[in-house]
Formats: C-alpha cells, structure tokens, sequence
C-alpha cells in the first residue's frame, strides 16, 4: 500500500474520474428509469403524489400572479398538505410533473414525472459517493464504492420511489463531501457547505444529525488551532460551520413556504411530530415491534440480512484499515503530546481527516438506531445516509483486497494476465450483489441476501417482508385474466391516491373499482406483513372460506394473497 | 501463506453469493409439488385429521393449493389441537411445527419438494358437542344482564358482515349472523390471537359498565368434561392494560367452572370436569363480564368432551 493512498487528495482528481462517476450515476438512472413502470406505489407516495399535485397549483399560480401566491391564503392552502416533511423534494416532485408530464409530455406517466427528482437523487448519491471515494482512495476505490452503493434490493426499490430516503443519503453524503472538500479549500466552497446544509435540512430530518458528525471532525482537524486561539480568549470557528450556521437555516425556511407564516410555532409542531412519532407496526425475527423499546440488534440485523455479503466483507476490510491508520496516527499524537518516544511509524498526517469523517458519515445516521425509542418501522432506509459511507469503505476495501492481489502476483504473471485478474476479481465483487439486485425487483424490500436463505430465508427468519402496500399493481395479470368488467377490489394497504394512479396509468385495469372493505369487494388483497393478520381472518369470516384463490409470491414466499367473494 | 493469500476470501465470499443465489432460485418448490402433495393427503385424510404447513409462512400458498374443501375453516383457524387425531404436517425446506413435537410419525412421503409426514395426536380427545356450532337462534339465546341484575333479550340480527378496512387496526370481523346487544354482539368470528394464529371463536365481548352477557346454549351434548379457549383480539391484547375478563360455565344451579383471561395470555385453555353430566343433554349457561368493556374484543371457544 502506497503512502500516498493514505493521504486524501482532494484537490488533484482528473477529469475523466468525474465523467466516470457521472457516467455510473447516469447508467443507474437509465437503469431505474426502465425498471420504474414495473414497480406499484407505495402508500407514502400515495400522500407525496397527492402534496406534490398542490404544490404544483402553487407554482403555476407563482407564475402567473405572484404577489397573490406569496399571500398567506395561498401559502396556507396548497402547502398545508404533508406539512410534516419539509418540502425540497415534493417541491421537485411538483415541478417535474408539472413540466416534464404535464407541459411538455416527456414523461408520459405521471408517477415517473413524481419519481424522477428522486432517481436523479440516487445519480447524486452515486456520482457523489464515486468522487468522493476516489479523491479519498483512488479510482478503483470510487468504482466499487459506487457500484456497490446501488447494487443492494432495498436501495435499488427505494431509488425508484417518490419519497424522501435517497434523496437525503443523497444530500447526506454530499453535504459532507462539500464540507470536506470546503475543509481544503475554503471561500466558495465554505458558502456551498452552508447552501448544502440547508437544502439537506430541507430534505428530510435526519440532516439535523450532521453536527453530529462536523462538530467532532472539527474538533479534532483544528483542535491545535482552537488551543492556540481559546488561550488569547477567541473561539475560531471554521468557515464551513459557520456557513453552515447561518445559510443551513435561511434556505431551510425559504425554501419551505409553510414556514414562511408562523414560523416558529410551525418549527415546533415539525420538531414535535418527529420527536413524538407514531410508532408503527414492524416484524423483526418474528416478532411484531408497536413500540419502545426498539430492539439493539435491529440495525446490525438487517444490514447483514439486506447488504450483500460480499459488500460487508469489503466494508469491514477497509474500515478495519481506516481504523487501524487512526489508531496509529492516534497513538503516534499522543506520544508527541506526552512528550514519549514511540518505535510506532505513523502513517502520514492527512490534515482533512478523511478517515474520521468518513467514520462519522457511516456511524451517526446509525447511532440513533441503537436508542431503545428509535422506531424501527421503515426497515433499513431510515439509515440509508450511512450507506455511502459503508459503500466508500468497501471500495477501500477493494483497494486493499486489490493491492493484495497485485502484490501476490508481482513477477508471476505478466501485466496483461495481472489486469484480467484485477478484471477477474472485481467481477467476482459485482456479479453477486448484480444478480441478487436485478432478481429483486420488484419485491426489493422482501428479499434477502443469500448468506441468509435468500427471500425465503429472510421469511425463515421473521423479518419483514413489505410494507406501504406497493405490491398490488404485481396482482395485474391475475386480475386482467379473473376479474370481471367493473370487479370491485378490497384494496388493503394501498394507499387511495396510490391506487388511483395505478388506474389513471392503467398499470391496472381501468375498470376495476377500489373498494375500502371486503364486504363491498369481488376480491380481497392481502398485503403480507405479521400484524396484519387480522385482514386475512376477517376476509375468512366475511367469504366463509380460508383459501385464497391466488397467492402472489417471490421465490415461493407469499407476497399478498387474493380472495374472490 | 495466509497472510499473502487471506484477500482471496473475498472473490471466495463473492463466488459462494453467486452459487447460493442460484441454488435458491432452483429451489423454489414448483406449484406441480404442491398439486402432487394434495394429491396424496386428498387420499388418505379423515374428517378428524388436521393439516398444517411448515414453514408458517408457507401456509397462504398451501392453503391455496390445498383449497376449501381440504382446508376447511375449522382447520385453518383451529380452536385448538386435541381435537385432531392425526396432524399431515405438509412441508418444504425441511421445516417442521412445534405443535406435533415429540409426537409419533405415522408415515412420511415426499411429492417432489414437498414432505408429507402424519402425526398421531397423543392426546386426542373426540368432540362430543361444539358451541361454536351451535350458535344460531335455534340453539342459542342472548342476554344482557346491567349492574341491577335487569335481564334485556339480545336479539338474532342477521345482516353484513363488518369487515376490513384501509387503516390498521381494523379489528376483528363483526359476523353477519349474530345477535345484537346494546354494546355488544354475539357471533362467531375468527380472531388474531397474540401469537397471529387465526382461531375460530364466538366473539362476545363483555358489555361493560357492571354488565354481564349471558349465553344459553340449549341442548347440548355433555362429556366428562368442558374444555375451550379464550383471547382477546391481537391489537387489543397487545397493550396489556385491559380489564380482565372472566368466563362462567353454569348448568341449572351449578356452576361448572370459571376462568378468567388477563392481557399477556394470549389464546389460553381451561378445562373442567363433568363427569356427573357424561352422556346428558341439556342447557348451558356462559356469562361474560368484565370491569369495563373498553379494547375488550373477547371471544372463546368451548367444547363438551
């Protein structure tokens, strides 16, 4: 290993490394873009559907007579809707379908005008997460990092959806990649991380952690300077921070029309909805969780249950290298403090402190989820924002893995049959995660990686296998061939709006008429989740009969189950 | 050597993902399997044999492949097990159920990826009369009786069924056929225990209120001895602050036995003795109350042995 791998190198990054990363992040949004038609609507994007359709009217009448639509009435009323979340997204959502569907007729699906904002998102994760990893370790490092980033089912489904948790591991990782980079280079790059800051702010709310993870890195790249100055009474405070304190809160607000009146007794109803979340219903080794305590083992669980295992290996070979410099440096600091000598070699300083943020970046979003009141109801993409970072590692750990092979090979072979190997062993890393990821679809969020049994696996296991109801537009062929002209259809947990765009783009049976009991329907769906049981029975009492007429599966585990009355 | 070579664990790791996630697909059973496997229980089942599906999640599809008249109510939303005296535990992927632990495999056969091993029940005990069966107008009458001991008929209130819904909970069904009290009815239903197991119940939640909710079983068959279950509804139970709430069994004058259900049991037995009314007909009194009758979707089973 080369020193200079040890160092980051944020500054010297050749173009043709930023057209591979964009080149990557442009192939996964073609990817999602083919994919997204096969893949019903989950229930939150039923409510973001619905939020973005008002915002929309909001833009247009911006437009048209704007002094009316800054009005409070006007505000109030089309930004009332989902007024939980802040509203960068929807406001994407809102401005895509309004021109790319409505105006201009690109996209001819509505929902993939919705969705779009937020594939392009997972692009950003990508292209940033490449850079990033390959300014910080190398080219090969960014590769992997990036391909290993969206080669896993459950970010791979939820890159497709009109919904919140790309977007903010999107602006997550990119909001640290600005203020790493703004540690090196300062002036515009200082004011970007403050721009940065607020639109992940307006994201979603997880971005409220990253002083979590600035303030310590902080903390330790300057903490000799801090010294110097808090001995003649000043308190320095680097630039990016302070950008980040004073524009994170501006565009934060500005950009959030229904902050604009009553601002801060809408702050507080936001802080207090997110502090006092409803806890909902999650399996989690075959037991239904309602509320605290949250189990420990839930993270670790299903990060291994849901990553592909090859991907983990990698992760743990470079973050045990990452921690191991840190140590080193760590140790090497504190014999230069106490004044010892040590026979330890330290690894060259890296004034940016590239490895300690990079373990800030994996372990903040994480830490939340090992509190016994964490709600655990989203499955994994509550901590997605840790998941560039794990990739980012894995890519390191694919440089070390590679540097290994080379070293291994040194004078055996000559350099052609050394690249086919490089080739050979990066391949071996892909095909995996490639495989499983392209299976999944669409039933991303009920598959398992094959270390643990796979679908049927995870089902062995009780871990959840859906939720949010998306999988009903999979029941579309066995509808189209048994459901008569004007069947009604018990619709479960699809959301209203979700349902009624899955009529309006015909991804069911136009006909068809959504019903909200199995007493009102011809057929009755069951979306598969523990706790939700008591759907199954009640349509046993309501049909006289236990036996559905149609199980939708994945790899053999039932998915939702059909009953005709 | 291991400190040169250790990094080839990695395309080792990546290879084995490969393999495993093709053997996975491979092993998906094919629906002909379970056709075949229906095939062969079609043949030799009883009307007092059981069928369950291991791995549990395997129950929607082989509930489906089995189909109504093999996988009848009373088997998939089961009371309990004694009443069986044998159990086709039909299964995949090697899995079995705890329920047929320690007991003796009569037979084992395999349809393709399918196993089909028959228990025999070690305590089986034939079902002399079922109230569940019984509930209907000709066999049964409801009261309700309020903190004053005022008795008011519950009468027989057949229409839809209330069922389902969009939002969770949904809560249990309201039976069509049931008779109707003030703040309560009578029916029977299926309910989410706390374990999610379905179990074909009469739902009679209590009326609350010092109220007591009384059921007159006419005609029935008695054993040595009257065994049932009790629960209360999965959401409602799961919060474990509910009043508790107790069952009677009365005949004439006597009382039979009583039990009572608190939150945290789940669907849990009683059993009592009636040796002295063996081979009797005659009516059956149940009263059920509790403190109050807020979350309190109670339903029980009985039976006469």
């Amino acid at each position: 290993m080369s020193d200079s791998r040890d160092r980051a190198k944020p500054d010297d990054l050749p173009r043709a490394d930023r057209l591979m990363g964009a080149g990557i992040a442009a192939l996964y949004v073609g990817w999602l873009l083919s994919t997204a038609r096969n893949l019903g609507f989950a229930r939150d994007e039923g409510f973001y559907f619905h939020a973005s359709t008002a915002y929309a009217g909001w833009f247009r009448n911006l437009l048209d007579d704007p002094r009316r639509a800054v009005s409070r009435g006007f505000v109030d009323a089309a930004w009332q809707a989902n007024h939980e979340h802040p509203s960068l997204m929807k406001s994407l959502f809102a401005l895509s379908y309004e021109w790319l569907h409505t105006r201009w007729h690109i996209l001819a699906d509505a929902s993939t005008a919705f969705r779009l904002p937020g594939m392009l998102m997972m692009g950003l994760a990508l292209w940033v997460t490449y850079l990033f990893a390959a300014r910080a370790y190398g080219r090969r490092a960014g590769l992997l990092a990036a391909g290993l980033l969206g080669l896993a089912p459950n970010v791979f489904y939820n890159a497709h959806l009109a919904c919140f948790d790309v977007p903010i591991m999107a602006m997550w990782v990119s909001c640290i990649y600005v203020y790493w980079r703004s540690e090196a280079n300062g002036g515009r790059w200082a004011i970007l991380a403050g721009i940065v800051f607020g639109l992940t702010l307006e994201t979603k709310h997880n971005a409220w952690m990253l002083p979590a993870v600035f303030l310590p890195h902080a903390l330790v790249v300057h903490h000799a300077t801090l010294a110097r100055h808090l001995r003649v009474g000043r308190v320095p405070i680097p630039a990016s921070l302070v950008s980040m304190a004073l524009l994170g809160p501006l565009v934060f607000v500005g950009l959030w029309p229904w902050l604009w009146n009553d601002t801060l007794p809408r702050v507080q109803e936001y802080v207090n909805f997110h502090l006092n979340h409803e806890y909902y219903n999650i399996e989690f080794l075959g037991r239904n969780y309602f509320g605290p305590p949250s189990p420990r083992a839930y993270a670790p669980v299903m990060i291994a249950a849901t990553i592909p295992t090859v991907t983990l290996l990698l992760f743990v070979i470079g973050a045990a290298d990452r921690v191991r410099v840190l140590a080193l440096r760590a140790r090497s600091w504190l014999s230069r403090t106490l004044r010892r000598a040590s026979l330890v070699v330290a690894p060259p300083r890296d004034r940016l402190e590239t490895d300690l943020l990079v373990l800030l970046g994996f372990a903040v979003p994480l830490a939340v989820f090992f509190l016994p009141r964490t709600p655990i109801f989203g499955g994994t993409k509550h901590w997605f924002p840790a998941y560039p970072f794990l990739a980012i590692l894995a890519g390191r750990g694919f440089d070390v893995v590679a540097s290994r092979l080379e070293a291994a090979l040194e004078g055996r072979l000559e350099p052609r049959l050394r690249r086919a190997a490089h080739a050979a062993l990066a391949g071996l890393v892909l095909l995996g995660p490639i495989l499983v990821t392209r299976h999944s679809h669409p039933f991303g969020l009920s598959t398992y990686v094959p270390f643990v049994g796979g679908t049927s696996g995870g089902a062995d296991l009780g871990l959840n296998r859906q939720f949010w109801g998306f999988t009903t537009q999979s029941l579309a062929p066995w509808l189209d061939r048994n459901a008569a002209k004007g069947a009604s259809v018990f619709i479960h947990d699809t959301a209203w709006d979700s349902w009624a765009r899955l009529i309006d783009e015909k991804r069911l049976r136009p006909d068809l008429r959504g019903v909200g009991t199995p007493s009102e329907a011809d057929f009755s769906i069951v979306h598969h989740e523990l706790h939700m049981a008591e759907i199954d029975y009640n349509i046993w009492v309501e049909y006289a009969k236990a036996t559905p007429d149609y199980v939708l599966t994945h790899d053999g585990v039932p998915i939702v189950s059909v009953y005709r009355k | 050597m291991i400190r040169k070579w250790w990094f080839v664990v990695v395309p080792l790791v990546g290879l084995a993902e490969v393999g495993l996630h093709a053997k996975q697909l491979h092993d998906v059973v094919p629906e002909s399997d379970w056709a075949a496997a229906r095939a062969s229980v079609e043949k030799s089942i009883r009307p007092d044999d059981q069928i369950l599906f291991a791995p549990m999640w395997a129950d929607p599809v082989g509930r489906q492949a089995f189909g109504p008249a093999l996988l009848t109510m009373a088997r998939a939303a089961r009371a309990d097990d004694s009443r069986f005296a044998r159990v086709f535990v039909v299964s995949i992927r090697g899995s079995s159920r705890e329920e047929v632990a320690g007991w003796r495999a009569a037979s084992h056969e395999r349809q393709g990826a399918v196993a089909i091993t028959v228990f025999e029940n070690p305590s089986y005990r034939k079902i002399v009369d079922d109230l569940v069966g019984r509930v209907r107008p000709e066999t049964l009458s409801v009261t309700r009786l309020d903190a004053g001991d005022a008795e008011s008929p519950c009468p027989w209130a057949p229409g839809r069924t209330q069922s389902g819904g969009t939002y969770y909970p949904a809560g249990m069904a309201i039976p069509g056929e049931k008779f109707q009290c003030p703040t309560t009815v009578v029916g029977v239903s299926v309910i989410q225990a706390l374990d999610h197991s379905a179990r074909r119940c009469i739902l009679a939640a209590p009326p609350g209120a010092g109220g007591t909710l009384r059921l007159r079983f006419s005609d029935v068959a008695f054993g040595t001895s009257l065994r049932g279950h009790h629960g209360i509804h999965y959401e409602a139970e799961r919060h474990l602050g509910g009043a508790p709430v107790t069952l009677v069994f009365k005949h004439g004058d006597r009382t039979i036995g009583q039990s009572t259900h608190r939150d945290g049991q789940g669907w849990s037995g009683f059993e009592f003795e009636t040796a002295e009314l063996a081979g009797q007909r005659g009516p059956l009194v149940v009263e059920i109350s509790a403190a109050n009758n807020t979350n309190r979707k109670y339903c029980f089973e009985a039976d006469t042995r």
